[in-house]
């Protein structure tokens, strides 16, 4: 009778010397640290800004249960680990989608590229359609300032991709796009004005 | 009597740590409130409040790491020692800061989108403006790059906006205006300059209209500022029509080549058409007339001109226009329909006064 007593005490005191001495699952919060920090070297928090958010809030909270269990008698850090694991994880998602969406930028960027290339050459082939000699091309002027300017951002842009700057690039890019379509417009506007006029005299 | 003295001594053992788990439990440590405050620092992100609300979200974040590290400094005490007090009120006032951070940013943004909302229209318009006033003028090669820029820039900032990048979008507005109006600024004091002459202008046009009066002839007054020509018969406009000019029309013609059309009081010596004009019909004019030809001997004497300057001649007025840019070499065209109205009512002889303007800078600046 007296043995089971002690062994039962022996066993309580056991209990709570281990659990007392739970350790911090410092391993799993580096693993989820590096997790993250490699995301954010992808490019997470600017190319999948709102899941890299929620993934340091998750962070956050997992180091706020740490250590409330920190702050218990009987700790227990089971919970958080598989939490951290989670974070790991989850992570690794984000910086695949920032990944994803470096690519697809990288790729739209480059269609758009190739399109106000055409837009340029084209702009180019109106310009020379235009009147020579004494109607001469000098009223053209602006439209041929316009083709140039286009013509140095876009070097703009390419140096943006470069230097893996992705989301200015596509917004630059566009916005060359859209000048360059009005001033495909504009030119032929004039050109057929133009035309039109000549031909009336004949 | 030595194991009774065991038991006791366990299960006073067992009856501390009771006692230390109790009081223990009943300290409650700042978990939720951290929760709480981590959540609301979050919101605050979402709500772009480190940028608009910089100082009240900087003050949120520093309470929320003071709470922790005061948390964590109680976690290293001895645990019948901790105490949680200061932790929970710093989390607190970090939710306090983080919700008045939220609101400040919301302001501060609304205010930045009113903002650059009104920015954009502004540049837009004094763009516009630009175009509206100096579209016609004979613009600088740098100018015309510089202008060119501006525009790529202007729409940039547009989709800047569009996508929320409101930072990028003021600094790109900010360059596309220092831009617009440093050019503008140029075009307008070039234009104030040049309607200088107006005095004299508008003595020209009077004496011309009167002229019209008098003698019951066709008076034609070219306008280069307005790209408008006016037959005038008795004193009341009878014609108007639209013209365009050589693409170097500002300022009064100085010699051959410089495809400027030139300012003063000319009359038609010939009439061309049936296969004699390239342009349709034209309205030969007496340039240059004896002042002309004063003016250019003695800017060749002064050394403003090259001694092999030529004086230039052949300035008419002809059909094929109605091209909608300043496409001739000096002389003024008009669309063929109206050329023909020109060339019936106009007979050789007919005085042809070509100024600046009919209006003066006061007039032009307040339209």
């Amino acid at each position: 009778m007296k043995n089971k007593f002690f062994a039962g005490i022996a066993i309580v005191i056991f209990a709570v010397v281990m659990s007392g001495c739970s350790k911090v699952p410092q391993a799993e919060i580096d693993a989820a640290n590096t997790a993250i920090a490699n995301a954010k070297a992808a490019g997470a928090d600017v190319y999948a800004s709102e899941n890299f958010i929620a993934l340091k809030d998750s962070m956050n909270n997992v180091m706020i249960n740490i250590e409330s269990q920190k702050s218990k008698f009987f700790k227990s850090f089971s919970d958080e680990k598989e939490l951290l694991a989670g974070i790991s994880s989850y992570a690794a998602e984000v910086e695949k989608e920032a990944e994803m969406k470096k690519e697809e930028l990288k790729v739209n960027i480059q269609k758009t590229l190739s399109e106000i290339s055409t837009l340029i050459a084209s702009n180019h082939s109106l310009v020379l359609e235009a009147p020579k000699g004494k109607e001469g091309t000098s009223a053209l002027q602006a439209i041929k300032s316009e083709i140039s300017a286009l013509e140095s951002a876009v070097n703009e842009v390419v140096t943006l991709n470069d230097n893996g700057e992705y989301m200015s690039a596509m917004d630059k890019a566009s916005a060359i796009k859209e000048k360059a379509t009005a001033l495909q417009e504009e030119l032929s506007g004039v050109i057929a004005k133009y035309k039109a006029n000549t031909k009336t005299k004949k | 009597m030595r194991s009774r003295g065991i038991i006791l001594l366990t299960l006073l053992f067992i009856s501390s740590m009771a006692i230390v788990i109790l009081l223990v439990s009943k300290k409650t440590d700042p978990k939720e409130e951290m929760l709480q405050a981590s959540k609301k620092l979050s919101e605050a992100r979402l709500e772009k409040a480190p940028k608009y609300a910089e100082g009240l979200f900087g003050i949120a974040l520093n309470y929320y790491d003071s709470s922790l590290a005061e948390w964590q400094h109680q976690n290293s005490r001895f645990i019948l020692f901790r105490d949680y007090e200061r932790s929970v009120q710093l989390a607190r006032e970090s939710c306090i800061f983080s919700e008045k951070s939220i609101q400040r940013a919301r302001l501060n943004l609304s205010k930045e989108e009113g903002s650059l909302d009104e920015k954009i229209v502004a540049v837009g318009q004094a763009i516009v403006s630009f175009d509206d006033r100096f579209g016609r003028f004979p613009l600088r090669y740098e100018h015309w790059d510089k202008i060119a820029k501006c525009r790529i820039q202007y729409t940039e900032a547009k989709i800047a906006y569009k996508n929320g990048k409101y930072a990028e979008a003021r600094t790109k507005l900010e360059k596309a205006e220092t831009t617009i109006l440093q050019i503008s600024g140029y075009y307008e004091e070039l234009l104030r300059k040049y309607l200088e002459g107006f005095p004299a202008w508008n003595s020209m046009v009077n004496q011309g209209i009167a002229g019209s009066k008098s003698g019951k002839n066709y008076v034609v007054i070219v306008d280069k500022l307005d790209r408008n020509l006016w037959i005038y018969k008795d004193g009341k406009v009878a014609r108007q029509f639209s013209i365009e000019l050589g693409s170097n029309w500002i300022g009064d013609k100085v010699q051959q080549g410089d495809k400027t059309t030139p300012e003063g009081i000319y009359k038609i010596v010939e009439k061309k058409q049936n296969g004699h004009t390239r342009f349709y019909k034209a309205c030969l004019l007496n340039y240059p007339n004896k002042e002309d030809q004063k003016r250019f001997e003695e800017n060749k004497k002064s050394g403003m001109l090259d001694e092999h300057a030529k004086i230039g001649n052949l300035i008419e007025i002809h059909g094929q226009g109605g091209k909608g840019v300043d496409w001739t070499n000096g002389c003024i065209a008009l669309n063929d329909r109206d050329m023909d109205v020109l060339f019936k009512l106009c007979p050789v002889g007919t005085k042809v006064i070509i100024v600046g303007s009919t209006k003066s800078y006061n007039e032009i600046s307040s339209q």
